[in-house]
């Protein structure tokens, strides 16, 4: 019988561990176990031959670790331990109707951001695997924690092969990866991606897992598996403590959950398998197997936080270039850091999901989407929106999101949804349906009821899910076309009542023209809200958009006791007296022998007394202020850069310390941004005091030091170039003649990445770029750094800052 | 037995503000309150764990049923009278290196801090788990502990050293390609166990003077000297020291 027919019958009985047998047979600690296929064939099909005696249905091969990143040292190629590996398992298999599963456990790096592999190298590693694995009757993907690197492998199981995917991840106590991925973002994620079984195994024992298999049987209708350990291993003995019976009492009720798929993990051995084999036979006698059925509703996420649409859920709408010329701006300059700020405080407005749109015709816009959206992974946990009408964009998008996204969107035109729909369905993502199509926006909601008919069947007919179908329903603008509103209005009811789909829509067009935008938009979210929206796209900093979605659900009787509303309403007491407490004045730190006082008018000492005590509002309010009568460059020139003189000098004379010279550069980037946005509404631009590359060096991911650099130079007036870190040698030298740029800033933090810092300076003089380079970093000192060819060594930020200024004024 | 629980309810703020530069210096209402606010930031965010494995130490400096070679000079003497030898792992976790970077993009002065709270933490993490360590060996005397890195101890073994602790699958601790660990908060080391006998003769001279647990001034003092930072350091020049970090 084939994997997927024997997923159709009450049960699958996997193996149980292999280390543990490895062990049991001698192998060392630190012997790589993939090596054995070749070195002990004979070990390794004993140890399948009494996992197929005991019961099992399906064994693993021995390919655990055998990735190129885990093998490099082992003396073998992939190729051939995974052949080696197949071929014992086939061995062990003859003349049985056992099925054996090619095992893919994680590479062994840690992915970005918090590690340095990038996704499409995971992709390629797990595809190499997959590839040398001729022969297997299913692929088995396990132990991951990274929902991302998970996401990878799984791609690459249904790219490259037409095999079953199974594939498990391993949750600690708290219900979470060491990632923190939890169950629902792992079920909705990997579930949408099509596999044939989906579960858990390592992490605890059998008890401990109940509750992580309750939920994601809660989630799916795809066959749930379930690979515990033998227990808890013994911290000095490494014993595991739950025997073969108890484990198999345990395994019932995992079958009473409705559980379709078990194995053991470490400390299992055959007699765990052959308690279990016993225990799910007597479950089907006493008819414990039945038809699992789940209603999942609409939900998106992210690694770690689930959205579920029970309720209304704010999708915020600023990550978008459409009017806004400090965002333009900040695209074409490529400044991440502004739209990663964009997001947080959209965030901090209320926001549940966010809308991702970086389309502008000066840039590439599959690339700027990819660096944001993985930049805002690594930041965020806030669900996003994927907002583009390119297919190559939308994709490459839905490659690399680390969840479950939103597809913003398709209409109601065949030739975009056959375009588009198949992206949704291969990725498991949710998609939103406007209410057109080609001949435009019918006036009436009877039409835009039916095209979104038309939507819903085709997705349908894709093989997407209902509840991954959102319509939305079109706002027009109410001083055109008055009677429009009360039809998108209705439109809205039957898509809820009669097609049983949520309703999105961008809310703020309807006041476009009208005075008073602000209450005419808050009047049609609130009649929208009554009449089915769930994801209403707004500006969450605007509060009364937001608390007009606060108070509909406790009005709604949604928000029970008013909980969420009164905890938010206290949150804004709070924020008030913070407010409060700042324009009080504290005591700056002391003022003794600074020569650099002197330059500074009364007004320069306000902005000095906001930096020294941190206070970003007071920062923003004097610049604002000052702007009204006073030239963008004589704020920055006579009180910006003097202030930051001046607690230069105290950092240097240690009057103050890194914290505080910090805190003042954070307000006067705070000044900064806010002769930024004045200076692009008024259609000008800030004089630049010349550009700095700064780049963390090849192979090294400790940047906060360059980060720390980077603030200090930004409020100084330079344009930093910030390339990030591990930045590949070649890359640096490539945008410093693209920008021709004269100061290069390199850090590295550890010694076994000083000679990618040395390599870069070779390559920047070997290529005759006409700059000076400054480096910086942990393990460096003036010496080496000269002996590497470096022109300047800056021993912390604030010299990078005099550095800077001798190289460009 | 279940593993043990770390717990950390508080962060060694003076370490993390030596680490700063800070040097008894008078701290400022402003500064306390980012320091408390960072504090508990941290704290939740920071998910502690450690992973250890104890293996006897043959006489030829190789590992019973372990496959792992003590390279290099420093690490033998370190080792020297020692009968087991404890290879350990401790992280602050992936949340920490999560916060750290949240913090970068709004707020650099609390990362900077953050930063420098999560290197005291790991610290704190490793302190303690050499109390369960040392629980579980009562009767015999630690050495500090000997990182990977230090001196002659080549930084090149981490990878293998993490599979024989198999701290990616356990603790979710990895390293890159340049032999930094990840999540960055994380620590790797060497711990001797000796009888306590042999250390009596420590005292009387007999023995070298490998192990010093109970004594840190001294046990740093020794740290220093395999440090490859040491004629640079400007803690030392500052006549303190770095703890590792």
């Amino acid at each position: 019988m084939e994997i997927r027919e024997l997923l159709k019958s009450d049960y699958i009985i996997l193996d149980g561990a292999m280390g543990t047998m490895l062990q049991g047979k001698g192998m060392e600690m630190g012997t790589i176990p993939e090596t054995l296929n070749i070195t002990k064939p004979e070990w390794i099909v004993d140890i399948h031959s009494s996992y197929i005696a005991a019961g099992s249905m399906v064994v693993y091969a021995n390919t655990f670790g055998a990735n190129r990143y885990k093998m490099a040292d082992s003396g073998y190629s992939v190729k051939e331990l995974i052949g080696a590996a197949i071929a014992n398992a086939k061995k062990a298999c003859e003349g049985t109707d056992c099925k054996v599963a090619l095992d893919l456990g994680p590479i062994g790096q840690l992915l970005e951001p918090t590690g340095s592999l990038t996704f499409d190298e995971a992709y390629d590693m797990f595809k190499e695997e997959i590839l040398a694995a001729e022969g297997a009757d299913l692929i088995v993907i396990e132990t991951m924690t990274d929902l991302l690197e998970t996401k990878a492998a799984v791609l690459a199981a249904k790219e490259n092969s037409d095999l079953p995917v199974f594939c498990t991840m391993t949750f600690e106590r708290n219900m979470r990866t060491f990632t923190g991925c939890s169950v629902p973002s792992m079920v909705l994620t990997i579930g949408g991606l099509g596999v044939d079984a989906i579960g858990v195994n390592c992490s605890l024992g059998p008890d401990e897992l109940i509750d992580v298999v309750a939920k994601i049987t809660e989630w799916t209708d795809i066959p749930v598996m379930v690979k515990p350990n033998a227990g808890l291993p013994d911290p000095v003995t490494n014993l595991y403590d739950v025997s073969p019976e108890e484990f198999a009492q345990s395994m019932r009720k995992m079958a009473e959950l409705g559980v379709h798929v078990f194995g053991g993990c470490c400390g299992t051995n055959p007699d765990y398998i052959r308690e279990v084999a016993k225990m799910l036979d007597e479950a089907r006698r006493d008819g414990l197997f039945e038809e699992r059925k789940v209603e999942v509703p609409l939900a998106v996420c992210s690694s770690t936080n689930t959205v579920v649409v029970d309720r209304p859920q704010i999708i915020g709408e600023r990550i978008n270039p459409t009017g806004k010329k400090r965002f333009k701006e900040a695209l074409i300059n490529n400044d991440i850091d502004y739209i990663l700020s964009q997001a947080i405080e959209q965030i901090d407005g209320g926001a549940n999901i966010l809308d991702v749109n970086v389309g502008l015709p000066e840039i590439d816009e599959r690339d700027m989407m990819i660096r944001t959206i993985k930049a805002l992974q690594g930041i965020v946990d806030t669900p996003l929106q994927i907002d583009s009408t390119k297919p190559e964009v939308l994709e490459a998008a839905l490659r690399v999101y680390n969840g479950k996204p939103i597809v913003n969107s398709v209409n109601g035109e065949e030739e975009v949804l056959d375009r588009i729909l198949p992206l949704v369905k291969k990725y498991g993502a949710a998609v939103i349906g406007l209410a057109l199509d080609e001949n435009g926006i019918p006036d009436s909601a009877e039409g835009r009821v039916e095209i979104a008919k038309r939507i819903l069947d085709k997705a349908l007919s894709y093989g997407i899910r209902k509840e991954n179908v959102i319509i939305d329903c079109l706002t027009l603008t109410v001083s055109a076309e008055q009677k429009a509103a009360k039809e998108t209005l209705k439109a809205m009811s039957i898509i809820r009542d009669e097609l049983g789909l949520k309703n999105v829509l961008g809310v703020s067009n309807i006041s476009f023209g009208l005075p008073n935008r602000e209450l005419v938009n808050k009047t049609f979210l609130t009649m929208a809200l009554t009449m089915g929206l769930d994801l209403p796209i707004i500006n969450p900093n605007v509060s009364s958009m937001v608390w007009a979605v606060r108070t509909y659900n406790v009005l709604a009787d949604i928000d029970k006791n008013a909980m969420e509303f009164i905890e938010e309403s206290s949150k804004v007491e709070i924020q008030k007296e913070v407010v409060k407490s700042e324009s009080k004045s504290v005591s700056a730190p002391l003022n003794k022998d600074i020569k650099s006082l002197e330059k500074l008018d009364d007004r320069g000492l306000s902005i000095l007394r906001a930096m020294e005590t941190g206070m970003k509002n007071d920062g923003s309010r004097l610049t604002k202020e000052y702007l009204e009568d006073t030239d963008a460059m004589v704020i920055i020139n006579d009180m910006l850069i003097p202030a930051l003189d001046v607690v230069g000098e105290k950092f240097e004379k240690n009057i103050i310390f890194l914290p505080q010279l910090i805190l003042a550069a954070d307000v006067a980037k705070v000044c900064f941004e806010e002769i930024k946005t004045y200076m692009a509404n008024k259609g000008g631009d800030t004089e630049s005091k010349g550009k700095i590359i700064l780049a963390t060096v090849k192979g090294d991911i400790h940047d906060i030091g360059k980060n720390i650099v980077k603030v200090i130079l930004e409020n100084y007036g330079y344009d930093v170039i910030d390339l990030g870190r591990d930045v590949d040698c070649q890359l640096v030298v490539d945008e410093a003649i693209k920008h021709n740029v004269k100061l290069v800033g390199l850090s590295a933090l550890m010694t076994t990445t000083l000679c990618s810092m040395e390599e870069t300076i070779r390559l920047l003089r070997e290529n005759n770029v006409d700059c000076k380079v400054m480096v910086g970093g942990a393990v460096l000192t003036p010496d080496y750094a000269m002996s590497i060819g470096a022109d300047y060594y800056a021993k912390d930020a604030k010299e990078s800052a005099d550095i800077a200024k001798i190289v460009l004024g | 037995m279940e593993k043990k629980e770390i717990l950390i309810d508080s962060i060694n703020v003076k370490e993390a503000l030596r680490y700063l530069g800070y040097n008894n210096n008078d701290i400022d209402p402003n500064m306390k309150e980012l320091l408390s606010h960072c504090e508990s930031d941290l704290l939740s965010a920071a998910r502690p764990d450690y992973i250890y494995s104890v293996f006897k130490l043959n006489n030829d400096y190789t590992l019973e049923g372990c496959d792992f070679e003590l390279a290099g000079h420093d690490i033998k003497k370190h080792l020297e009278g020692c009968e087991k030898a404890v290879f350990m792992c401790v992280t602050a976790g992936m949340g920490t290196d999560r916060l750290i970077r949240i913090k970068q993009i709004g707020n650099m002065a609390e990362a900077t801090v953050i930063d420098s709270m999560a290197s005291a933490m790991v610290e704190q993490i490793c302190d303690e788990v050499e109390e369960f360590i040392q629980d579980d060996f009562p009767d015999m005397e630690m050495t500090w502990r000997f990182g990977l890195g230090y001196g002659d101890f080549p930084l090149e073994l981490q990878k293998k050293f993490l599979e024989v602790l198999q701290a990616p699958k356990r603790i979710g601790v990895c390293v890159n390609d340049s032999m930094m660990l990840t999540p960055t908060k994380s620590v790797t080391c060497i711990i001797g166990l000796k009888n306590k006998e042999n250390s009596l003769d420590e005292v009387t001279g007999k023995v070298h003077n490998s192990g010093n647990h109970g004594n840190d001034k001294r046990s740093n003092e020794n740290r220093c000297e395999y440090c490859n930072m040491k004629d640079v350091c400007e803690y030392r020049v500052r006549g303190d020291r770095c703890n590792g970090n």
